[in-house]
């Protein structure tokens, strides 16, 4: 009797403690099951639902069509510069590459609505109003080779050794190794993207290429004011048209409803 | 189950519970500590080289911050109590690199704040984590605010409060001292984001959201920066406030050279989001200014209205610096100095609320109370001097009435006080005998001693004729009366003779007595008639509001504009949301009137 009152004393407190975790975990996918291990189930963090970029920076190079040869910020190398000078939009439309711009390496930048959800229990999806695009987040191994304008994305939940005293953490995308310790799902998402075909970083030609690798991370945040926001920030790697890293980090107001929503076609311009 | 096993099975369960609920601290400490390189590839243009003038698409600015911007001259940098303003918590990713270290208690082992230092002018923040509240309303402000922390997962998030009013872009984009931060500090591996979230009531209509990308660099040298203010601009005239009239900026229009749209390029809120992009395909919405958003008149700051009911009046004490406090509620500031032998008032706010105030001098020192000090004859900073001064005493005084009791504490002020609160022979003054200064001056200045020297400095026709400033020289606090509000746009009281350029005067010379402690911050304290604790920075930024504010008046004026017609054509429309605030014996339309009637009669410059 007085164990099962301790037993159930100490259940009370890890459900309790646990709660928000679980909270945070997703609800059933369409076949309304919820198999425990899946990414869906474990997700620390839930960014689902529609959300609208909010542009408060780079305004010029995002909300209108930026001039040729302007791509200030972006550590072009000078093959990428060359390409950038001679962008040619007409070009594009003629060869049926109006998605260039809207590929994943630049695809989060254009202002728009964005839509995530479960595509199922290991893949996450997002749907972009700009270029009408869809990006598939595999947490096991993904269904695709890539080759296309959104590449091949592979996925994590982050995760970092929560043992004291094991030296140190690990704080989780291209941190430190993790090795046989404790390990907590700790918040974020990130999302390593590759096979992509060559696109634009910007609408004016800025060129990334087929060697690009797309690492980018997604974290959510609440506000005070009920206010929460999505922030994804992008490393592109690209060895033949960058020199270092273009770093840049996003953010999107979560939408309450799924209002507003209109898709528009990929555009050159 | 035998008493052993119970026990054991008692350690095993305490143990897991402790296991629990100790899981969530550690699961909430990254560390962040480091050398963090700037990558200036977001904003790169804005950050760099610096924004245009005139260029605020994407930015949710109200009309008051628009107009304060488009006002903005850049010369104003050039004022020697300018040149040293550090950039503010707001900007601190604008373009320097960062070193982040966590302060440890030696004893527990637990992060008690993270503190973070910027290159650029040298700013360091510390972001408290140990459950602090903020300061009193009444605290000073600073240009890195107060910040507290607490951890989301892994995501480290501030909130900031107590800043001075500054600038989030370097042309003219300013957040007001109402304004507050939130922040959001993500790492992940050598990435680190830092997500900034400005809100104002006054010169913003919805947060400003920023993200900004550092890079872990360890081999980072980050230098020092020292800044020593100079005379730039030889031969200005005192007071000389850098400005351009509204409508008369020639600079505004540069921006247009990036073909950013006519509808965008002011700004609002509608121009960060995606469907304006969309509206802009419509060459003539394209190519039409984008409406000015509704002024932002509401005051964000409480009306200083004489309270209902003075029972429910909170007393608020704080310790101001050095032998001096400030006692604040409604009504006026009260301050107090004390040495080690007396206690000295100055103004003693309205008179139901004396036994609170006497209550809280007490609770700062338990010695008589030997001066009283008016620095204008308001009933909300004299309507306490009778219980106040008899609760004091003179040193060596006697009985007025002949008998045992002392005389209480002599009541000082500019004589002009006086004349205000008495009458003629034979003529009922509304204001009891007791209430009476019992000291006045008629000269410049007036010194006393009380541990320390105090220096009371007239300042002719500003408040009104008789107004006085307090400054205690070795505690560098200066109480400055009416000539300084943090509350409202000047009172200036012309029947009592008052007047906008005494006002301005009375500022200039707080402004020349004051000298900060390092970048504009600290140093002498100056305790206004009305609100928070300031400094030079804060006299400063209130002196060129009032200034500018005369200035396009007079301009106003000078067009050959009606009261009327300067009044539609909102002169004070920028500050209003921050100063505007109404009391049934003082508002903008008041303060308004009072320039204008100075200035048509030439008593303006």
């Amino acid at each position: 009797m007085f164990a099962r009152r301790i037993w159930g004393l100490v259940a009370a407190v890890a459900v309790i403690s646990l709660l928000p975790m679980s909270l945070h975990a997703q609800g059933s996918d369409a076949s309304g099951s919820t198999p425990k291990n899946t990414a869906k189930a474990k997700a620390p963090t839930d960014f689902t639902g529609q959300w609208i970029s909010v542009v408060s920076e780079d305004w010029r190079y995002r909300m209108i069509l930026p001039k040729k040869g302007d791509f200030g910020g972006v550590p072009v190398s000078s093959a990428g510069r060359k390409m950038a000078n001679s962008w040619d939009p007409s070009k594009d439309e003629a060869a049926g590459e109006q998605c260039r711009s809207y590929g994943a390496a630049g695809v989060m930048r254009i202002p728009g609505r964005i839509r995530i959800s479960w595509a199922d229990a290991e893949t996450l999806k997002i749907e972009t109003e700009a270029g009408t695009q869809t990006r598939l987040f595999y947490f096991k191994d993904p269904k695709t080779s890539g080759g296309d304008w959104q590449g091949r994305s592979q996925a994590t939940w982050e995760t970092r050794n929560t043992r004291a005293g094991t030296g140190g953490p690990n704080f989780g995308g291209g941190g430190g190794e993790i090795v046989n310790r404790t390990i907590a799902l700790s918040g974020g998402l990130d999302v390593v993207t590759t096979n992509l075909k060559p696109g634009y970083l910007r609408k004016n030609g800025v060129p990334y290429s087929d060697k690009t690798v797309l690492t980018e991370y997604y974290d959510r945040t609440e506000e005070p004011n009920g206010d929460s926001w999505l922030v994804v920030q992008t490393i592109v790697d690209d060895p033949v048209y960058l020199d270092e890293q273009f770093i840049t980090s996003s953010h999107f107001k979560k939408q309450n409803d799924q209002s507003g929503w209109n898709p528009t076609p990929c555009s050159s311009r | 189950m035998s008493e052993f096993s119970s026990l054991r099975l008692l350690n095993v369960a305490s143990f897991v519970l402790v296991s629990v609920l100790s899981s969530s601290p550690l699961f909430s400490q990254v560390d962040l500590s480091g050398y963090w390189a700037v990558r200036i590839q977001e904003d790169q243009p804005w950050r760099g080289p610096g924004s245009d003038l005139g260029e605020y698409q994407g930015i949710p600015l109200s009309a008051a911050g628009r107009l304060r911007a488009e006002s903005w001259n850049a010369s104003i940098n050039t004022l020697p109590e300018k040149q040293c303003n550090p950039l503010p918590a707001d900007d601190f990713t604008d373009i320097g690199a960062v070193r982040i270290w966590p302060e440890i208690d030696p004893a527990t082992q637990q992060v008690i704040a993270w503190h973070e230092y910027t290159e650029w002018q040298a700013q360091e923040r510390i972001i408290w984590m140990d459950g602090r509240p903020h300061p009193s309303e009444y605290a000073p402000h600073t240009w890195q605010g107060f910040s507290t922390g607490r951890w989301d997962h892994d995501v480290l998030t501030i909130t900031t409060t107590h800043l001075k009013t500054a600038p989030y872009e370097r042309v003219g984009l300013f957040r007001s001292d109402l304004g507050t931060l939130r922040e959001h500090w993500i790492r992940h591996g050598d990435h680190i984001t830092f997500m900034v979230l400005i809100s104002d009531p006054v010169y913003l209509t919805e947060p400003f959201v920023r993200t900004r990308d550092y890079v872990l660099n360890p081999n980072q040298q980050l230098r020092g920066y020292a800044c020593t203010p100079t005379a730039e601009i030889a031969n200005r005239a005192e007071g000389y406030v850098p400005h351009y009239l509204p409508g008369k900026n020639p600079f505004l229009l540069s921006a247009k050279r990036f073909g950013v749209p006519e509808a965008a390029i002011g700004g609002g809120a509608a121009t960060m989001y995606p469907d304006f992009e969309s509206k802009l395909a419509d060459p003539k919405f394209a190519s039409a200014p984008l409406p000015v958003p509704a002024p932002a008149i509401q005051p964000a700051i409480p009306s200083q209205a004489v309270p209902s009911d003075f029972d429910k009046v909170t007393i608020t004490t704080l310790a101001v610096q050095g032998n001096v406090y400030l006692i604040a509620g409604a009504g006026s500031n009260v301050t107090v100095q004390v040495s080690d032998d007396s206690v000295l008032v100055v103004d003693t706010s309205y008179a139901p609320l004396s036994a609170k105030i006497l209550a809280a001098i007490k609770q700062i020192s338990n010695k008589p109370i030997r001066y009283v000090i008016n620095t204008n004859f308001d009933p909300d900073h004299t309507g306490g001097n009778a219980e106040i001064s008899a609760a004091g005493n003179q040193v060596g005084g006697r009985d007025p009435a002949g008998g045992d009791k002392p005389p209480g504490a002599p009541i000082i002020a500019e004589e002009h006080v006086l004349k205000r609160m008495s009458a003629p022979t034979g003529v009922k003054s509304s204001v009891p005998f007791e209430a009476w200064p019992t000291d006045t001056y008629a000269t410049p200045d007036y010194e006393l001693f009380n541990g320390e020297g105090i220096q009371i400095t007239h300042e002719p026709a500003a408040h009104t004729d008789g107004d006085s400033i307090v400054f205690f020289r070795r505690s560098d606090v200066i109480s400055a009366g009416d000539v300084f509000s943090a509350v409202t746009y000047p009172v200036i009281d012309r029947k009592n003779g008052g007047s906008i350029n005494g006002i301005i005067a009375a500022l200039n010379h707080l402004i020349k007595l004051s000298i900060p402690k390092a970048k504009e911050e600290g140093g002498t304290y100056i305790v206004p008639g009305h609100g928070r604790i300031c400094d030079r920075a804060d006299v400063v930024e209130y002196r060129d509001m009032v200034t500018i504010i005369r200035d396009r008046i007079q301009s106003m004026i000078e067009d050959k504009m009606t009261l009327a017609q300067i009044k539609a054509a909102q002169p004070t429309l920028d500050y209003d949301a921050r100063f505007g605030a109404s009391t049934p014996s003082w508002s903008k339309d008041m303060f308004i009137d009072a320039v204008y009637a100075d200035l048509v009669n030439g008593k303006g410059k």
